[in-house]
């Protein structure tokens, strides 16, 4: 009965760059929005507790860089993830193109047991740019994509304007925990170094 | 079946491939399917040693494969430099295969997007058999904060490899300088580069060294910007010097001859502090 024990989601975001993920996630975890046009470089990873339901749980959430180079990290990246957070800019066409390659790409290297039941959510983020008159992807048609995969949760959001970020990673906690491995609360194999360096002490945002 | 002894065999050509001037000794008939100065001697430009690809000076001096030229010529004019996110913006997949076979060809396509030849550059340095940066160490690299320290570690690197990596730092330069309207500051740029400059078999180490390697190129590349400041700052000089000089003249009839005693826009900056 003594016995603590938290659950562990891991959580990987993936798009294009320049989409929002590293925004989005900072708007998450540490409510803030910068301005600033900051590249990822390889991968940040960020941890938030929750309660949901009587559950503790400690989101651990993995900004990759949009960077083809680093596509190639996959298999190390990707292991272990309880839900893939794919993003998109509503502005950006390409963006929403490439989702088929993104979600192609992370079953093909976290190769999760059962492909077709592994938690997705769809982030459609900038719904704020120009209020909306610059978007090129629809909401239908975002949806119908969706429903292509197999019914993938779809959320709108921005990152700026703090719209809808809570709601969608709440479902995404959600889906991650009913995806759930139990872990332990340390990270193993996970290098320091891995997040950005450069900054002394505090975090990516 | 009897295969006899060959008879009046004769030498009809020698071609062989000069890395400036292309094709040499190459006949005639060859010439419509062969360009005489192909970018590269390999079928390909992509993935292939420099050893194989055609030279062409740069305007600093550097011998660099022209197809880098090529690309960033057109990469200029089309305004791929006040393009937001130039160099970090995914290319569109479905135009790459086929500008990479055109480019294979020396030509670049009409209409092709910025950050597909953004792409394109990025992909050059990453396909590459051996990284830019790969003589060095990752404890050089990691070891070099100062800026006198990077520019030292830069001597170390064989000259096909510096060329290009100056060719690519001016680049870089280039497009932090057109920040205000691209939003590619010397870190940003740096951060989207610096991924292509080594090869490395572990992607987790390839990961962590990429932030030294960041750091490298960005210390580079604000030396650049800065001596690029103070060589615009020592023109503007000159020429203010010039005519503070020509007003001397005409005031006091005084033959000053300032300006033809030095010999670099550097000694000018100098002798204007």
């Amino acid at each position: 009965m003594s016995m603590r024990r938290r659950t562990l989601l891991k959580v990987i975001v993936l798009g294009d760059s320049g989409v929002g993920k590293t925004s989005l996630m900072n708007q998450y975890v540490h409510k803030k929005f910068s301005q600033q046009y900051k590249a990822t470089i390889g991968a940040d990873f960020v941890t938030k507790e929750l309660q949901i339901d009587d559950k503790l749980v400690t989101l651990q959430i993995w900004d990759t860089a949009g960077q083809e180079r680093f596509q190639s990290l996959g298999v190390a990246f990707y292991r272990g993830a309880d839900c893939c957070v794919l993003v998109y800019d509503v502005n950006v066409m390409k963006s929403f193109d490439t989702l088929d390659n993104w979600h192609e790409e992370f079953l093909k290297q976290a190769n999760p047991a059962d492909p077709r039941a592994f938690p997705f959510i769809l982030l459609g983020n900038k719904i704020d740019i120009d209020g909306g008159n610059s978007r090129v992807v629809s909401e239908k048609k975002a949806r119908e994509w969706c429903a292509s995969k197999g019914n993938i949760p779809y959320f709108e959001t921005s990152a700026k304007e703090d719209y809808n970020v809570d709601a969608a990673f709440l479902c995404i906690a959600k889906a991650a925990l009913a995806n759930e491995h139990e872990q332990d609360i340390y990270f193993q194999g996970i290098p320091e170094a891995v997040s950005e360096s450069e900054q002394r002490g505090g975090c990516a945002c | 079946m009897e295969i006899g002894v060959p008879t009046d065999v004769r030498h009809v050509a020698h071609v062989t491939f000069d890395r400036f001037d292309g094709f040499l000794g190459l006949p005639v008939e060859f010439e419509p399917e062969v360009p005489r100065r192909a970018p590269s001697a390999s079928t390909r430009v992509f993935g292939v040693s420099t050893e194989s690809m055609q030279l062409s000076f740069d305007s600093r001096g550097n011998s660099v494969p022209t197809i880098l030229l090529l690309m960033q010529r057109h990469l200029y004019a089309r305004g791929g430099l006040k393009a937001e996110g130039i160099f970090r913006i995914n290319a569109d997949n479905g135009q790459e295969e086929y500008v990479r076979d055109q480019l294979n060809c020396g030509i670049v396509p009409e209409g092709v997007d910025v950050h597909c030849l953004a792409g394109l550059i990025k992909a050059w340095f990453r396909e590459l058999p051996t990284g830019v940066l790969d003589s060095l160490s990752p404890e050089q690299v990691m070891q070099s904060q100062s800026e006198e320290d990077c520019a030292q570690l830069v001597r170390l690197i064989p000259p096909m490899e510096a060329a290009l990596l100056d060719w690519a730092i001016n680049l870089m330069a280039d497009v932090a300088q057109m920040e205000h309207l691209n939003k590619m500051n010397a870190r940003n740029v740096a951060v989207v580069f610096a991924p292509n400059m080594t090869k490395m078999a572990d992607p987790l180490t390839a990961l962590m060294y990429a932030v030294q390697v960041m750091n490298f190129l960005r210390t580079l590349i604000e030396k650049t910007l800065r001596e690029r400041e103070d060589s615009a700052k020592g023109l503007r000089k000159a020429k203010d010097l010039q005519v503070v000089i020509q007003a001397t003249e005409k005031g006091v009839g005084a033959k000053t001859n300032i300006l033809g005693r030095l010999n670099s826009r550097a000694e000018l900056t100098e002798a204007w502090r």
